[in-house]
């Protein structure tokens, strides 16, 4: 069981166990009254260029820091050598050393590379970053990252973006019987069930963006996951009835007319 | 003297600072993080980098974004396909 009231993720603890991302909102108000809704504590940024003929609003402008833990990504990596780059410029916009690290291996598909990810794990612990370490659905890998010192995996649930859902539970539940470290499915969210059976399976925690940003009122769904995901942990904690192929009554014969 | 910034040409006063060229741009310095000819200068050493002419200054902050690039991923436009045929 991976009971616990709170998520716990290094030196850090959230009451929420819902991460998620700024991006593609259809503007920044949306984002932040979703953001609201979402109950979140946690909330992932990207590093880019500033934009010095300032014709675009700042993104901090809409997310009060004293209310949200940035975790910044090193989205768009292609490399160990790349991502690295990004989390220590990320460390210097933040001054937090907790970063999502993402070495992703195809642009069609945005699944990661799993041999820059873990040299730039490696790399990148030793530098004194937490790091959060996105990866696929596989076990053995998982392991692989944890030994390297991550301070929590994230395995996919199903390909960025795609809303597929939780593709192979099996793997995140045997993912989740071994790790010592935080368990959070990042990516593949496509609406509240998903989320609710990430959370089903024991996962820590569900990082999502598109789900919430990409659908037709994202403060809606932004409270649709946060009750999603508690209840889903509630689930976990509370213990499923094992799954049969009869019925079984849950009201007696007895007492009944003759 | 010339510099490039963030991937532009730009003139700017001989022996400007980082400081000094953050508050010409204004920009908070505890908002941003800033690469000169790709070493990332700490902060604390914001007033005492000089600028050299032809330097590449890149000046980067917090953007909007979730995973992979925050734009989309350059896959196909097409639906989901059906992975058992």
């Amino acid at each position: 069981m991976r009971g616990g009231e709170t998520l716990k993720i290094a030196n850090k603890e959230f009451r929420s166990r819902l991460i998620v991302g700024t991006g593609k909102y259809p503007d920044y108000p949306t984002m932040q009254k979703a953001l609201e809704a979402s109950g979140v504590e946690m909330v992932t940024v990207a590093v880019r260029r500033v934009n010095l003929d300032r014709t675009q609003e700042s993104l901090l402008d809409y997310i009060d820091l004293k209310r949200y833990t940035l975790l910044p990504n090193t989205a768009g990596c292609y490399s160990a050598d790349e991502a690295v780059k990004y989390a220590r410029l990320a460390r210097e916009v933040g001054l937090s050393n907790m970063v999502k690290l993402e070495v992703i291996g195809d642009q069609r598909t945005l699944f990661p590379d799993n041999e820059e990810l873990l040299k730039a794990t490696k790399v990148l612990v030793k530098d004194g970053f937490i790091v959060l370490p996105y990866t696929n659905d596989d076990p053995v890998f998982a392991k692989k990252l944890e030994d390297a010192g991550a301070a929590a995996v994230m395995p996919l649930g199903a390909p960025i973006g795609s809303g597929l859902g939780i593709r192979n539970p099996h793997n995140i539940a045997i993912i989740l019987e071994s790790a010592k470290v935080p368990v959070i499915v990042d990516a593949g969210v496509g609406t509240a069930s998903d989320a609710a059976i990430a959370m089903e399976l024991g996962s820590d925690g569900v990082l999502m963006n598109t789900a919430i940003a990409g659908a037709k009122d994202p403060v809606k769904m932004a409270e649709a996951m946060r009750k999603a995901v508690e209840a889903g942990r509630l689930a976990y904690l509370a213990g499923r009835i094992p799954k049969k192929s009869y019925a079984s009554a849950s009201t007696t014969m007895e007492g009944m007319i003759e | 003297m010339e510099i490039r910034l963030n991937g532009k040409e730009r003139a700017v006063a001989n022996g400007i600072t980082i400081r000094q060229l953050l508050d010409e741009l204004k920009l908070h310095p505890l908002r941003v993080a800033v690469q000169v000819n790709l070493d990332i200068i700490k902060r604390d050493r914001y007033e005492e980098v000089v600028l050299q002419p032809g330097d590449t200054v890149e000046v980067l902050t917090f953007m909007a974004g979730g995973s992979a690039s925050p734009g989309e991923s350059r896959a196909p436009k097409q639906e989901v396909f059906d992975a058992r045929r």
